[in-house]
């Protein structure tokens, strides 16, 4: 639970850390220059806000068409926003806008110098020198006072977090605790220092201009201050403690430099698109676009360089050993490096092209395959992580344990059978399926920004008839079906394979634990969940091509309905059986009677029941004939025994004996453990013609009564033997009223008669069958 | 006694800004209620007595700085501590022009310096002005704060108040500078209303606009002066001359005193090289106390006081040495006549080994922490304290 829940979040942080990502490098590349008629493009990266109004509104029917409609009637360009899906439409408007965008370019590096001068200019004529100075100060002071609160809240967590920074954590979850409260106290002096400067800065009136500069200055550095906090709970580059990925410290250094550098560049370049669309929408002549172009390109490039640098210098650290490269994988992963240079060579010549769309989904595809095996290898280290942490515990407290046992070897075996266990299991069962939801989470969201970028409407789409958007439309359903049904069974089977392997059958003769209920009822469930999904997502493809399916399933319930009349019985016993098993009135191995048949559950199929008789018939019942069952095995067994002694017996001396046996039951090593209540003499339970019958019992568990009945009665014996005690043999007294010595005749006759009393026996009882 | 002089003139300093930026965070409110408390505000210190003693202290202040310089061996150290290092030598030249600029106007421009026209000249005439005076404000408060912060660290009673004193130490400029900003915002709406309406009556006449004279004496009614312009304009530019001379010659002095640290630390020769008791030595040039070295080194050295010769936790033994060791200074002494230490035990703070070879081992360990500290101190009588630590005050007496 701990596992999973510390997981669920760190996913979550993860999967948000990868979308500022990607939404910052595809903003920081696909800042398109504002072609002078293209309205409907936006210059600058619009707040979240603003692109949800703006989705919400494009998603409007009626502004779909309304869009259309005057976009036609305007000119070639605007046919790019009119819904048109046929792929030659299509290439035409790429090509085009190339073609346009290569005239552009070469007007562009003819401008360069002027472009310089003429941005001093425009800047001089929006900012006076005093005003300029003016902003400076704004800033200044706003940041020192944000700087300030957040000093101040500083001064009171600084000895939690200090707490927290020194942790040694000793589990995955005081780790992730320690994560979070970090996190948490980081985010707290962050929103002081946004109190602090964008609070105070709101509580004045400003003139539009100041106010749009200040705010923006402000938010960048909040921006990049929150880029900053990622990198540190991330990277932690200083904390190896509470570092998230597993990665040296020297890595772990590097690769947040880089971050951060990196995204703060793309928030900055960001800025600077915003502060010159700003000034610059004053004059709208040609001009001044090629100028905003000639910024973006050339913070383009810069961003480029950027991450070759990054890349590069991150390879040095991050190249497998020799050892991995000798697998085709462990080769093919080495060619990261020259992969993301090849991507961000491609990324940037289409962005200079300023084919924006084209590069997003070229950077989102790229991107999307190292951040699918990235992902994998960091939720197998977390779990590496975990297993570590239980298996340090484990070893502690099988320490502690050692202390108290000197029995050496059977430590370290179970230290080893621990190692096995743990080390293995979660990276195997859970390990894999997050995995597969990471992976199914990415690709699905990479699906949703390619829809964005290409402002692709799916339901204008689908509906639409050409063949691509038909061939799409079942794509993406396929796509979603068999990434769904694959999650769901491998989660499934995963489960399921975990119960079961946690199930280990018991040894020959001794009863079986309730899990093996699970080991009967699983696989079947496994079985019946694989038909159900495979039904579903074949249906589902099938109903995404266009086939009904309704007659299908209507053909199926006919179906269902006439075997189900003619397998009544079957139905019944299959019911039955389930809801026997879900009783818990027998398990496999189990000693059972039903009506007569008596045997040990030898297996169980969906139908019925197979016992075998303890000597060596199977019975075969169906579920539904069982009215009522005894089970034999279950949690305990008393046996009585009895003895006939004569009345002289000493029943003091018998108790003294009996006790002594049951002292000695108890030491033997074979069934001494399966003893409950050991043998106790119940003392005369009735009297009879001849003699007293002297009750023992016992306790044990099911199944070894037999044995122990075997020892008892052949200790009791000997005991009785060794202390004078006969056991009453049935004889019958003749009392002679005569006072003289009677004759041989008479005794002959006297005997006789007494043969007959001796003789006049109980009719045989039948043997009681036991195994 | 120079410790004492240097927390004395720093307090007197600190409390004198402190009163000002009270006095000018209440331009939030109105910049009429600035000028109507100022004089409850200021009154001692604008007496002329008060301005002697606060001049004289902001001197010795800076001369003790300038000290410091020259005599400490590194300049590597904490970030806090860096911090104050540097803001300190800043502090001057960003604050002659603002302290010499209303001396002058009261004693040579004949100007008094009111609120409102503060406030038009550094948000108005010359914002390069305005930047400067935020920029002073923030680094004095920060370089009073800490020195105040470090001081106060080791007494007693701190640790009681500090969480009350934090929200305090954040108000005073946090709201001062709003006031700026709100003071500011109004000059230039005033001036933007007032220059509109000018521009409506004659746009070739704005009599001000000519005289946006760099020192405070801007005033509106200068079309009544235009006789009077010519020796304002002559005393304007005799106290800016004056300004910068200032400047310049506290930029000389701070030159020369780099110089003659750099001489001093270039004539000391020879290497002493200092072998820990867990086996790592070094080897550095002669000039640097033990502790100096153990920071410079990277080598964990236990310092609540921060090398000030207050605490006496970063005491070490000499274990052996062949390097010439000086007497312990005054302070040196009372502190280890206080700790009862042995006499084999030295405060690595203050002293410096000459050349040679020598082992020390360090008393406290790295980490020991102000509470245990304390704690220890507490039930010394039972148990005697490690090593008998004790807090001394700034004259090296036990407390």
């Amino acid at each position: 639970m701990m596992i999973q829940s510390g997981l669920r979040a760190v996913f979550l942080l993860f999967r948000s850390s990868i979308i500022i990502l990607i939404l910052s490098a595809s903003a920081a590349l696909s800042q398109s220059p504002p072609s002078p008629d293209a309205a409907g493009t936006v210059t600058a990266p619009p707040s979240p806000n603003d692109v949800r109004e703006l989705m919400r509104l494009l998603g409007d029917p009626s502004i779909r068409n309304w869009l259309a409609e005057s976009a036609s009637s305007q000119s070639e360009i605007r046919a790019v926003n009119a819904p048109s899906f046929a792929m030659r439409d299509q290439l035409a408007v790429v090509t085009q806008s190339v073609h346009e965008r290569l005239g552009e370019l070469a007007t562009f590096w003819t401008d360069i110098p002027k472009a310089i001068g003429m941005l001093a200019g425009v800047w001089q004529s929006q900012l006076s020198q005093t005003e300029l100075l003016r902003l400076l100060t704004y800033c200044l002071i706003f940041l020192f006072i944000g700087a300030a609160l957040e000093w101040l809240y500083h001064q009171y967590t600084k000895y939690r977090s200090m707490q927290i920074e020194f942790l040694q954590p000793s589990s995955f979850r005081v780790k992730y605790q320690g994560v979070f409260a970090r996190l948490g106290i980081e985010l707290g002096s962050l929103s002081f220092f946004v109190l602090g400067s964008i609070g105070a800065f709101l509580l004045f009136d400003w003139p539009e201009t100041m106010r749009a500069l200040v705010l923006d200055f402000l938010i960048m550095i909040v921006a990049i201050r929150f880029i900053k906090l990622i990198s540190r709970v991330l990277f932690a580059p200083r904390l190896s403690n509470l570092r998230l990925v597993n990665f040296t410290g020297k890595q772990a250094a590097l690769s947040s430099y880089w971050f951060v550098l990196l995204l703060s560049f793309g928030v900055f370049a960001n800025f600077v698109h915003r502060l010159f669309s700003q000034t610059l929408t004053v004059m709208s002549d040609s001009q001044t676009a090629g100028t905003l172009v000639s910024i973006d390109i050339f913070v383009t490039i810069i961003w480029a360089l950027l991450g070759l640098s990054a890349i590069w210098s991150l390879k040095r650290y991050f190249s497998n050993s020799d050892t991995q490269r000798v697998t085709i994988k462990g080769r093919l992963a080495d060619t990261w490096p020259t992969y993301l240079t090849v991507l961000l060579c491609m990324v940037l010549a289409l962005s200079i092209m300023g084919a924006s769309p084209l590069t997003g989904t070229v950077l989102t595809i790229g991107l999307l395959v190292p951040a699918i095996s990235l992902a994998g290898k960091w939720v197998e280290s977390l779990f590496n992580q975990a297993a570590l942490f239980d298996r340090n515990q484990q070893l502690l407290e099988l320490d502690s344990e050692q202390a108290d046992t000197p029995d050496e070897i059977e430590t370290t075996d179970n230290v080893e059978a621990v190692e096995a266990e743990t080390f293995i299991q979660p990276v195997e069962i859970y390990g894999s399926i997050i995995r597969r939801v990471v992976r199914f989470l990415l690709v699905a969201l990479a699906i949703l920004l390619l829809i964005n970028l290409w402002d692709i409407n799916l339901f204008a789409l689908s509906a639409s008839q050409s063949l691509a958007g038909k061939v799409f439309d079942v794509a993406i359903d396929t796509l979603f079906a068999l990434l769904l049904a694959d999650l769901i069974w491998h989660w499934a089977k995963s489960a399921i394979d975990r119960r079961l392997a946690d199930y280990t059958p018991p040894p020959d003769g001794q009863a079986p634990g309730p899990e093996a209920r699970m080991a009967t009822l699983l696989p079947m469930l496994r079985m019946i969940l694989m038909v159900t999904l495979l039904m579903v997502v074949f249906l589902s493809i099938l109903t995404s091509f266009g086939v009904n399916v309704a007659p299908l399933l209507a053909g199926a319930g006919v179906l269902g309905v006439a075997i189900g009349f003619g397998a009544q019985a079957l139905v019944r016993d299959v019911v039955s059986g389930i809801f026997f098993l879900i009783d818990d009135a027998f398990r496999i191995g189990e000693y059972i009677e039903i009506d007569n048949l008596r045997g040990t559950v030898e297996s169980m199929s969906i139908r019925s029941l197979r016992v075998r008789h303890h000597r060596g018939m199977v019975h075969t019942i169906p579920f539904g004939e069982l009215k009522s069952l005894t089970n034999y095995s279950r949690d305990w067994v008393i046996m009585k025994l009895e003895f006939r002694v004569p009345f002289e017996t000493d029943l003091k001396l018998v108790k003294k004996l009996v006790k002594k046996i049951g002292a000695e039951l108890l030491e033997n090593e074979v069934y001494g453990k399966s003893i409950i209540q050991t043998l106790k003499s119940q003392g005369v339970r009735r009297m009879e013609e001849f003699n007293m019958v002297v009750g023992v019992k016992f306790m044990t568990k099911p199944g070894e009564q037999w044995l122990i009945r075997r020892d008892a009665y052949q200790k009791v014996r000997d005991a009785f033997d060794a202390n004078g005690i006969g056991f009453a043999e049935r004889n019958v007294k003749v009392q002679v009223m005569a006072d003289q010595p009677i004759g041989e005749e008479t005794r002959k006759a006297v005997v006789g008669a007494a043969q007959d009393a001796v003789e006049q026996q109980l009719p045989p009882v039948p043997i009681a069958d036991e195994p | 006694m120079k410790r004492n002089l240097r927390i004395i003139t720093g307090l007197l300093l600190y409390v004198f800004v402190a009163c000002h930026l009270l006095n000018v965070s209440l331009g939030i409110v109105s910049a009429e209620l600035v000028e109507q408390t100022r004089p409850a505000f200021m009154y001692i210190w604008s007496s002329r007595l008060g301005g002697i003693i606060l001049l004289s202290a902001l001197l010795i202040h800076a001369v003790l700085g300038l000290q410091v310089l020259y005599q400490r061996n590194t300049l590597q150290m904490s970030a806090s501590d860096g911090l104050q290092f540097a803001s300190g030598f800043l502090i001057l030249p960003l604050m002659i022009p603002h302290v010499w600029g209303v001396i002058a106007m009261v004693n040579i421009l004949d100007t008094p310096p009111t609120y409102p026209i503060l406030m038009h000249f550094f948000w108005i005439d010359s914002p390069l002005e305005g930047l400067r005076q935020v920029l002073l404000l923030m680094i004095v408060w920060v370089h009073g704060s800490i020195g105040i912060f470090t001081w106060l660290q080791l007494k007693t009673w701190w640790p009681r108040i500090a969480l009350f004193t934090y929200p305090l130490i954040v108000l005073v400029p946090v709201l001062a500078l709003l006031g700026f900003v709100e003071g500011g915002n109004l000059a230039i709406r005033n001036f933007e209303n007032t220059a509109s309406y000018t521009d409506q009556q004659n746009e070739d006449d704005i009599p001000y606009a000519a005289e946006s004279v760099d020192g405070y004496g801007v005033s509106q009614d200068a079309e009544n002066e235009i006789a009077a312009t010519d020796t304002f304009a002559e005393n304007y530019a005799y106290v800016q001359q004056v300004k910068w001379i200032m400047i310049f010659i506290y930029a000389g002095i701070l030159a020369l005193v780099l110089i003659a640290r750099w001489w001093r630390l270039f004539r000391q020769d020879g290497v002493v090289s200092v072998v820990y008791d867990n086996g790592m030595a070094i080897n550095a040039v002669v000039g640097n106390t033990f502790l100096e070295l153990s920071k410079t080194n990277n080598i964990p050295h236990a310092n609540l006081c921060r090398g000030r010769g207050r605490c006496g936790t970063c005491r070490i033994r000499i274990l052996k040495t062949s390097a010439e060791l000086p007497e312990p200074t005054q302070l040196e002494a009372d502190a280890l006549l206080v700790t009862k230490s042995d006499s084999d035990v030295r405060l690595a703070c203050q002293c410096i080994p000459g050349a040679g070879e020598v082992h020390i081992e360090r008393l406290f360990e790295p980490d020991v922490a102000f509470s245990e500290f304390r704690k220890g101190q507490k039930s010394s009588n039972t148990d005697p304290a490690p090593d008998g630590a004790l807090v001394l005050n700034a004259d090296g007496e036990a407390r």
